[in-house]
């Protein structure tokens, strides 16, 4: 043995060995914690706070930018790299929790109360067992040197409560992720009466898509009440494969029709065409089809004839030319003529001449004045003339989403993994029983992330049963 | 069952609550339990009014008054009643109704300030379907949670300052013979946002699966959706920092208070101070 202090011992005691941190461990090391996690929940907050004032001010959405979405990124690795590394632990604490203690260590639990009584070892532990499986713990017990420890828990579901709600924002991201790259969305218009195969998408490109099915419209209604207000409105569609009717529908704005994993949403409406029917003093009757177009104004759509607005047909004998002199989407009369932008009531203001050889001339044409569906026929010289029919046409927001049921199960966990966390108490009751001397020593601890009080009904159980 | 016997029974709740804001606040500065006690079955009187009130008028509209704000505020009254009732029931505790009923009170008389509306009749058509009722009841819970929770975390830091106060006797101070201790006081704050923060969880998913079958997109990052979330944000801050970084009392407290203005902001800031489709008015 040497009296004299070897300069190994003396650098052990000085210095402590540097590793060097690879980049992995820093990486692992600064998303593993819990500052980082909240940073980023406030970085998200801010983000958003900002994202909605600029797209009130400035009409500039952020959401879709690269930035805010490494933000979300770096929340969704932050959330995995803390699953993981916190497995083990929840792990451990649910199925291999250390049973082993000492009076000692039970004593300091957060509640703990002793308890002597007679019997044997074996028959006061028989009892605490009994006692505490009456109150729904699940025990484990472990004899060491004559005595006994008993590791009782309850309610370890809540252990992972959390757990359940980080993967379920996985989840979450994980559907979202998936259905905007496999996804796609868009819209399509179909006029009444119309079969359509293709949508046009929503990305830039506004490219047709086509369904791989045909939709048609077969009547679109709007329902109003007495006081001229829109109730609702609902779109009949069908929809054919390979020529084949596989599903019928009236869809309304909160019911869509789902066929083939493609969604269709009632979104809008608006007019696409009408009919005047004339029918001449000998019952012969034409149909006039016009077609409308729209543009957008200031207020809402616009609407005009779209193709020509002079129709020149015989009837009855007669050469006669119909003119569309006017259209309005919503009729009410009087000084304001319409009422709305919304194709509520369509009217048309029609003249009509049968003096094709010289219209320029005066008197040549005859007012017919407005018309709606509502109005009756007006007379012309025997013939009658009256608004017949509107043909609508159904704006439809199509969508397909194979990433949603992802996102509806991320939906479920998350509200079981938040009602886990909260609401259901995590308790664990530890007992030592020894035998010192004369009668048996019962200590018991109760631990706890709520309140002491959790355990007044279980340790008065105890106390009763041990006498 | 006409809507004028339902908006009658609210005025009788109104003034059922201002009794029991009475009962309370001379329970209170007196520091008895007997008028304290009275508040508190004055409260419950006019709740069960209240809620008598809120049946009425669906019945007789023939559907859930969530539609428009003066029906938003009824129902948001009747549920910030619900959760105080439920904290002090839970808590035995009468001492917070000398601050927590005047809120009510005064979510009660803005009530009755706003006008009915006229647009009761013609229902917006994407509001006709059986999912507002989980989105907008969990939202009323929801708010009424953190709106208890922000008066309570007030009443923690007044404790807490009247405990840290310089001199003698603070066992018997005027604020500490009448609150529960600070400790407790934290902790009823805790358990309250719990609850939001879960009510909070289902907004967001019954707001989400709404817009997925009206509109085909169940999240836009509209204002009021964007809003509801950062209120979530900032409540599962205070969670997170409660439950990892082991934060306790006074910075807790300052977190639920912050996390109110938050929820004020997508409550009432959205609809008056920005534009977009989801507003409530």
């Amino acid at each position: 043995m040497s009296n004299v202090e070897s300069n190994d011992d003396k650098k052990t005691d000085m210095e402590t060995p540097q590793r060097e941190i690879g980049a992995l461990e820093a990486f692992w090391s600064l998303f593993s914690s819990m500052k980082t996690a909240i940073a980023l929940l406030l970085a998200l907050a801010v983000a958003s706070i900002a994202g909605t004032i600029l797209e009130d001010k400035k009409g500039i959405s952020i959401y879709s930018s690269t930035w805010f979405s490494l933000i979300l990124v770096l929340v969704g690795v932050n959330l995995a790299v803390c699953s993981i590394n916190r497995f083990g632990i929840a792990w451990r604490r649910t199925f291999r929790p250390k049973v082993e203690s000492t009076p000692e260590s039970v004593a300091g639990m957060m509640r703990s109360e002793s308890v002597t009584c007679g019997g044997s070892l074996e028959s006061v532990t028989d009892q605490v067992i009994r006692a505490l499986r009456s109150r729904s713990y699940r025990l484990i017990r472990q004899s060491k040197d004559a005595a006994v420890s008993i590791y009782a828990a309850k309610g370890r579901a809540s252990i992972w409560g959390p757990y359940l709600t980080h993967l379920s924002i996985l989840v979450i991201f994980a559907g979202a992720i998936y259905g905007s790259m496999v996804g796609s969305e868009g819209n399509v218009i179909i006029a009444e009466g119309e079969r359509v195969s293709e949508y046009s998408s929503n990305d830039n490109s506004e490219s047709s898509v086509p369904f791989g099915f045909e939709v048609a419209l077969h009547s679109f209604t709007i329902k109003n009440d007495e006081s001229h207000n829109v109730m609702g409105y609902e779109s009949d569609l069908e929809i054919f494969d390979g020529g084949r009717s596989v599903a019928r529908k009236v869809i309304d704005v909160n019911h869509p029709l789902s066929y083939n994993g493609v969604s269709l949403y009632q979104s809008g409406y608006g007019l696409a065409g009408l009919v005047v029917k004339v029918v001449a003093p000998d019952g012969e009757t034409v149909d006039l089809p016009y077609n409308i177009g729209e543009e957008q104004g200031e207020g809402g759509p616009v609407y005009a004839i779209s193709d020509e607005p002079w129709k020149q047909f015989s009837l009855g004998g007669k050469a006669l030319i119909l003119f569309v002199h006017n259209l309005v989407p919503d009729y009410i009369g009087g000084e304001m003529v319409n009422g709305s932008p919304l194709p509520l009531n369509p009217g048309v203001n029609l003249v009509i001449s049968d003096q094709l050889s010289n219209l320029k001339a005066k008197g040549a044409w005859t007012r017919l004045g407005w018309l709606t569906t509502y109005t009756p026929p007006v007379t012309y010289k025997g013939f009658t003339v009256t608004l017949d029919r509107v043909r609508n046409y159904t704006s439809l927001s199509v969508s397909r989403n194979p990433g949603l049921p992802v996102v509806y199960l991320g939906f479920a966990l998350m509200v079981l993994g938040v009602f886990m966390s909260f609401y259901v108490t995590f308790k664990v009751v530890r007992v030592n029983i020894a035998q010192p001397g004369d009668g048996v020593k019962v200590i018991i601890g109760g631990t706890t992330r709520s309140t002491a009080a959790v355990f007044d009904k279980d340790f008065k159980r105890l106390r009763d049963t041990l006498g | 069952m006409t809507e004028e016997l339902g908006l009658s029974l609210f005025k009788i709740a109104f003034w059922l609550y201002v009794i029991a804001t009475g009962g309370y606040l001379v329970g209170f500065i007196q520091n008895s339990t007997v008028p304290a006690k009275l508040g508190r079955c004055f409260l419950l009187l006019g709740l069960a009014v209240h809620t008598a009130s809120l049946v009425v008028i669906t019945v007789a509209i023939g559907r859930a008054p969530f539609f428009n704000m003066y029906e938003y505020m009824l129902s948001f009254t009747w549920a910030a009643a619900v959760v105080y009732a439920a904290v002090e029931l839970t808590t035995s505790t009468t001492s917070f109704g000398a601050f927590c009923l005047p809120v009510i009170l005064a979510l009660a008389y803005c009530t009755d300030v706003i006008p009915r509306g006229e647009i009761d009749k013609s229902v917006l058509p994407v509001l006709k379907t059986w999912l507002i009722i989980p989105h907008v009841a969990t939202a009323i819970l929801a708010y009424g949670a953190f709106g208890i929770a922000l008066v309570l975390a007030i009443l923690y830091l007044i404790r807490e300052a009247a405990d840290t106060a310089p001199g003698k006797r603070k066992e018997t101070s005027f604020w500490a013979s009448r609150l529960p201790i600070a400790q407790k006081l934290d902790q009823i704050v805790y358990r309250t946002v719990a609850f939001g923060f879960l009510m909070q969880t289902l907004v967001l998913i019954t707001g989400a699966v709404w817009a997925q079958v009206s509109w085909g997109h169940y999240w836009t990052w509209d204002p009021v959706e964007v809003w509801a979330l950062i209120t979530w944000l900032i409540y599962a801050t205070y969670l997170h920092t409660r439950m990892t970084l082991g934060w306790r009392g006074r910075r807790s407290a300052w977190l639920a208070i912050i996390g109110f203005a938050v929820v004020g902001f997508t409550l009432w800031g959205v609809t008056y101070l920005l534009k977009g489709l989801h507003t409530y008015a």
